[in-house]
């Protein structure tokens, strides 16, 4: 009985003693970067990944000037979702596809006079790509410095917000082959 | 060989003999034929002693370890079983323990901030776009995901826009009021 009290009393030390060492792995949550709580060791890099994929940069105005969905957009969904629900007319200003080069950043000026740049951080396994975005104001001032973006072929994410002739510009970027 | 184990006719027997007589190696031969027999008659004589003496201590031994067997089985059981109840009893308690630190959702902490974001409260689905992995629903594609974003002086957002086939994450970024310095008009038409 010696023996079971022994086996016992260490294991429910190891148990009581793991929970912190997990807790010490949480992700700080709320104000500053955010980052993803995945952060496998990069897999290998096909060379045809960087040769082939592309950001596709869809540059909407949104207004709510009662003018609807402009058709060439094509479907997205998201546009009557919250908050871009709160306006009613989304008209297509730009389509730009930038390929995905490492260490090459591609630039797009964006209607209000500002640079959008996307660049290719890793070309990973199945379509998968790590990219970076920012967007600079002309005089150099950056207004969003950093933006790290992990995405396979077809799926977008939006950068949105910023004020453009009575509406404000919503930036749809996917990554396309 | 056969004249020495004595199977050789009468007449082989004179022939072998004469040829004995003539030859001094023939002779050495058979000698070596009659010590060659001595020798496998007195081996074969100390190997069944051996064998039965192993025989003997084998069965010595089998008796002892029956014996021994017989009065560990006399022994009480009840420690034993105790013992692997409470070894097991342990070994599922630690088990939950472990799982549940593990599937605990993360804390939130803050600090660290390079810019301050401003969390939508109302965008509850994701602060931070999901791990495909692990939040996937079946049936949507599974969402970009938002590693890193600084907003330098600037405030934003970032939330996930959920539509019946598609997670978006979406970096919502309010113009801070100030103005570009090149602020014309470059709409250009498709």
């Amino acid at each position: 009985m010696k023996r079971a009290s022994i086996a016992v009393c260490s294991l429910v030390v190891v148990g009581l003693t793991l929970p912190a060492h997990a807790g010490s792995k949480a992700r700080p949550l709320g104000a500053g970067p955010v980052t993803s709580a995945s952060s496998s060791p990069p897999t290998a890099r096909p060379a045809d990944t960087e040769q082939v994929l592309s950001a596709e940069v869809l540059i909407l105005h949104a207004t709510n000037e009662k003018k609807g969905i402009d058709p060439r957009i094509g479907n997205l969904p998201e546009l009557a979702k919250s908050p871009f629900s709160d306006y009613d007319s989304y008209q297509l200003l730009d389509r730009a596809r930038l390929p995905l080069k490492k260490a090459e950043p591609q630039n797009l000026k964006l209607p209000n006079g500002r640079t959008l740049q996307v660049g290719l951080l890793e070309a990973r396994e199945h379509d998968s790509v790590r990219l970076t975005a920012s967007i600079n104001r002309p005089n150099g001032k950056e207004f969003l410095p950093l933006l790290e973006v992990k995405a396979h072929v077809g799926q977008a994410f939006i950068v949105a917000g910023q004020s453009y002739k009575k509406g404000i510009l919503v930036l749809v970027i996917r990554v396309v082959k | 060989m056969r004249y020495h184990d004595g199977e050789v006719s009468e007449a082989e027997a004179r022939q072998v003999e004469a040829a004995l007589d003539r030859e001094p190696a023939l002779q050495q031969e058979l000698a070596a034929y009659s010590e060659l027999g001595s020798f496998v008659r007195v081996w074969a004589d100390v190997r069944s002693d051996v064998e039965l003496d192993i025989a003997d201590d084998v069965m010595r031994a089998l008796d002892a370890a029956a014996s021994r067997r017989a009065r560990a089985r006399v022994q009480p059981l009840l420690p034993r079983v105790a013992t692997w109840v409470s070894l097991g009893v342990a070994i599922a308690a630690g088990s939950v323990l472990v799982a549940r630190s593990w599937s605990a959702p993360p804390v939130a902490q803050g600090g660290g901030a390079r810019a301050p974001v401003t969390l939508d409260p109302a965008a509850s689905v994701a602060r931070v776009a999901p791990d495909p992995s692990a939040l996937e629903p079946e049936g949507k594609a599974s969402p970009a995901t938002i590693e890193s974003v600084d907003f330098g002086n600037s405030t934003g957002k970032v939330f996930v826009v959920s539509t019946d086939s598609s997670e978006t994450p979406v970096v919502w970024m309010p113009d801070d009021g100030e103005p570009d310095d090149d602020d014309e008009d470059r709409t250009e038409s498709l």
